[in-house]
């Protein structure tokens, strides 16, 4: 009886061991998670899964992926991302993600930063040619009065700045004269002038010396008969000039001014060399990020060209009009 | 009124005046006449300060101009109007603001001021209606009448002219020419460098033969025209008298 009891209970065991072990097969059998192989062009790219970051690099496995849809996403640089929905399946799940972005779609997404520098080339064009307008104007007028000291001052400047390189110029101002400055106001020890400052004071005493020349021109075209008659009426030089002859001039001044602000739009890159964030500088940046060279110098090309053919438009425009008075 | 004493002009190595001496009385009309290069307009331009003389002197009313101690250039001429060959009116100013521009800034008049006398001048060279037109929109004649109104502005003692009429079309002489007659016959002194010998024939008191920079021959017009004694008076006279 014992003996029957006792085979009864190992007989029990033995199912229930059979029963567990069968059922633990069974599971083995139907696992709810699987991993997927990630390949991605180029490879290097941090993983996302759900909108979690990840440790891993393409190329890589992700263990243990529940079955079902999941959000993918990989980040190569600002510019190449790629985000897929992938559905996991039981087995072996393996996915290439290409994330090769349309140059289009690439400018579109560098267009904001672009943007800000090109505004920044502009304001930078037109401070310029505002302090230029002012400089050029005195400076052009000190050119044509009659006193021999005054003519030389201002030519000498004229032709300095004419006859040397811009990009010269603002290593001169940006990296010149931080020692003369520190000599006379820090014992030796060099002020150092930040990039916007030096910039716009570079091209500032730039336009001016062009402008100069431009106003010089202008006056000079007025027939000479014009200041004659002016002072033979008893006007003195001053207001010959101011009244007579500058205003004539001025109108013949606004045409080759355009073409000035045109120069002075594209010129103003130069300043990039001293990290001044401008257009150039800003794509110079883009590009060590994005590795698209093409379409950044492109776009930035295509920025200036932009800014440019509306004030070329203006110019031609007045120039006509100018013509017709005349 | 003016007299001019041995008056020399050099342009560097040019001797252009080699002595002019000459006196001209209030009222007096005075023609200048002679060949090309010989010196007119200059000799005019040194009277105005618009040239400065080399040497000898300019009385006007008894004072040295050629004497920068003694004088302003600009009230110099201020006194005395000038008249160009090509006009030189302010393309950029109306025909009024062309006449009103020097009485404001030169004698201190008001907008008012200046421009009751600029209508005066205007109704004088008859072009009232063309006050606020630009010097573009005017018949050469008419921007010279314009321009003998704006010197007319600053009443002058003395009015010269250079060629005033040698650079119209022949139709528009004579609307200059009469200006000028009128202007003479109200006793403005007047000194006319001009080929218009029917002009000079009619108005002047006296011409002056200028030659290589000098006042050759000086006369009464008709005696002049008739009894040149000097081989290049004569043959310019012919030429031009023809
Ligand atoms: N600013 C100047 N500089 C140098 N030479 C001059 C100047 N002005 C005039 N001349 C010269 O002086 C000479 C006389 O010139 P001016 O104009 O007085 O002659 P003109 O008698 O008026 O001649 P025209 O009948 O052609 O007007 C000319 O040989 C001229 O070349
Ligand atoms: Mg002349």
């Amino acid at each position: 009886m014992l003996k029957n009891k006792l085979r009864f209970l190992f007989r029990i065991i033995f199912i229930l061991v059979l029963l567990l072990t069968s059922f633990g097969a069974v599971q083995a059998e139907s696992k709810t998670t699987a991993d997927l192989k990630i390949i991605s062009d180029p490879l290097g790219a941090t993983v996302y899964v759900d909108g979690n970051l990840t440790k891993l690099h393409t190329p890589c496995t992700i263990k243990d992926l529940s079955i079902g849809d999941h959000r993918i996403e990989l980040r190569k640089s600002k510019y190449r991302n790629e985000k897929k929905v992938v559905t996991v399946k039981p087995g072996q799940n393996s996915e290439e993600f290409s994330m090769a972005e349309t140059s289009l779609y690439y400018m579109w997404l560098s267009l904001p930063a672009l943007l800000l520098g090109a505004l920044m080339t502009l304001f930078l064009t037109c401070v310029a040619v505002f302090n230029g307008i002012i400089i050029g104007t005195f400076t052009g007028v000190c050119r044509v009065i009659h006193n021999k000291i005054v003519n030389m001052a201002a030519g000498i400047y004229v032709d300095f700045i004419r006859g040397t390189p811009l990009l010269v110029q603002i290593f001169m101002i940006h990296f010149g004269t931080p020692p003369i400055l520190g000599i006379l106001f820090n014992n030796g020890q060099p002020i150092p002038i930040n990039p916007f400052l030096s910039a716009l004071l570079a091209l500032s005493i730039n336009s001016g010396a062009y402008v100069a020349e431009i106003v010089r021109a202008g006056i000079q075209s007025i027939d000479r008969g014009q200041m004659e008659a002016a002072r033979s009426l008893g006007m003195s030089y001053k207001h010959s000039m101011r009244f007579v002859i500058l205003p004539q001039a001025l109108k013949r001044v606004i045409p080759p001014l355009g073409n000035e602000f045109i120069a002075m739009l594209k010129d103003s890159s130069l300043v990039s060399v001293i990290g001044m964030e401008e257009l150039v500088r800003k794509a110079q940046i883009i590009v060590t990020r994005s590795y698209r060279p093409t379409e950044t110098w492109l776009e930035v090309g295509l920025l200036f060209l932009v800014m440019t053919i509306p004030f070329t438009r203006i110019v031609s425009r007045l120039e006509r009009r100018l013509k017709v008075n005349d | 009124m003016i007299k001019v004493e041995n008056l020399h002009k050099k342009f560097r190595h040019l001797h252009v005046l080699k002595g002019i001496t000459t006196r001209i009385v209030k009222g007096e009309v005075v023609c200048v006449i002679g060949p090309s290069g010989s010196g007119k307009s200059t000799f005019l331009r040194c009277l105005n300060l618009l040239e400065k003389p080399s040497g000898g002197s300019i009385y006007i009313e008894g004072i040295d101009v050629t004497d920068h101690s003694l004088i302003n250039v600009n009230e110099v001429r201020a006194e005395v109007g000038m008249v160009f060959q090509r006009f030189n009116l302010f393309p950029h100013k109306t025909a009024l603001e062309n006449i009103t521009m020097a009485p404001m800034k030169v004698r201190g008049l008001s907008v008012e001021e200046a421009t009751e006398r600029a209508y005066e001048l205007l109704d004088r060279v008859g072009l009232r209606h063309k006050a606020d037109v630009y010097p573009d929109h005017l018949s050469g004649g008419q921007q010279q009448r314009i321009a003998i109104a704006r010197s007319l502005a600053m009443k002058p003692k003395v009015m010269l002219f250079d060629e005033p009429t040698s650079a119209l079309d022949p139709e528009m002489i004579q609307e200059v020419l009469d200006v000028m007659k009128n202007l003479a016959r109200d006793g403005m002194t007047m000194i006319v460098v001009t080929h218009e010998m029917g002009f000079a024939k009619e108005v002047a008191h006296r011409v002056l033969f200028m030659d290589e920079g000098e006042i050759l021959e000086e006369g009464a017009p008709e005696e002049l025209f008739n009894t040149a004694r000097h081989d290049r008076a004569k043959q310019f006279l012919s030429k031009i008298l023809k």
